[in-house]
């Protein structure tokens, strides 16, 4: 430590001797009466609720993250498009119904028939 | 009946229940007055370092039973938990994921409201640099530059090896030369 001999070693603080033995003194007391678990328990409570927090954050996180990404059980998304164009309304039949050649010389302002969907 | 001047016989009276308590009382006041310091250079506030030295006596009482060491290993049995609260209570001034070494500011102005009107402007100036450092490079200097406990009894409060506290000491007093040289008056 002779490379640090120069740096100060008091405290910038106000508390004097006496005003210590009598902290030290009170606390003492206070540790030995202190029922054994309270205090302690008070904290490790607060620790785990810290923890159980922290805990369901992350699991949000990583639930929000999994649902957008799509779980393994999910089909592909191909599939998911595929299965909705296959679905068959009012208007597609109408459609359907319609030749290539007749739509080319329909006017859709004319068309008054269309089923309500 | 003398009182125990000894770790020996402090650790013999904490063993026996007859006695337990006086070991104990004879304990904080042996050891007191340094683990309220090294406590207080820590947390810096006055309100926690009371806190904390009061979580330290109820642990150390506590766990009596839990104690398996030597008398030669109480001092450091005391540290270690004097040290824990003392990080307790900086990490309970700490948001999730931020670490107790950005606090470095918070802890400056509360070094700067209860520094004591008759302070000396060096040393006060010096307890700036050491808050400047790493929360473990400064808990170990105040052990060896303050305490000046030897680095394998700090090695037995931190856990750390005795090479890494070398090498926190050493990066230590650099950085605070530095500090005392640009805040030089």
């Amino acid at each position: 430590m002779k490379d640090t001999h120069q740096f100060p070693k008091t405290q910038p603080y106000i508390e004097t001797e006496q005003y210590l033995d009598q902290l030290i003194a009170s606390a003492t007391e206070r540790a030995i009466h202190q029922p054994k678990t309270a205090q302690h328990t008070a904290h490790r409570r607060l620790h785990r609720i810290a923890w159980a927090a922290a805990a369901a954050i992350i699991l949000l996180i990583a639930g929000w993250g999994w649902h957008r990404l799509g779980s393994p059980s999910d089909p592909p998304a191909e599939q998911i498009v595929q299965s909705v164009s296959t679905q068959q309304g009012p208007l597609d039949t109408f459609l359907d119904g319609i030749s290539d050649e007749e739509a080319a010389h329909i006017d859709c302002y004319k068309v008054d028939n269309i089923p309500q969907y | 009946m003398t009182p125990p001047d000894t770790d020996i016989q402090i650790l013999a009276q904490l063993r026996d229940p007859a006695t337990r308590e006086q070991g104990f009382r004879t304990l904080t006041k042996r050891y007191g007055r340094r683990l309220y310091w090294h406590i207080r250079r820590i947390v810096v506030s006055h309100d926690n370092a009371e806190d904390a030295l009061q979580e330290t006596f109820i642990g150390i009482w506590s766990h009596l039973d839990h104690f398996r060491g030597d008398a030669g290993a109480l001092q450091a049995w005391a540290y270690r938990i004097a040290t824990r609260e003392a990080l307790q209570v900086l990490r309970r001034q700490t948001h999730l994921l931020q670490s107790i070494d950005s606090l470095s500011e918070t802890l400056a102005e509360k070094l700067e409201a209860e520094t004591s009107l008759n302070a000396d402007r060096a040393a006060t100036t010096f307890h700036h640099a050491l808050l400047k450092l790493s929360t473990q490079q400064r808990i170990v200097f105040n052990l060896r530059y303050f305490d000046e406990l030897t680095y394998q009894q700090i090695a037995d409060i931190t856990g750390k090896s005795v090479c890494t506290l070398k090498t926190n000491y050493h990066y230590a007093t650099q950085r605070i030369r530095q500090y005392l040289k640009d805040h030089a008056t």
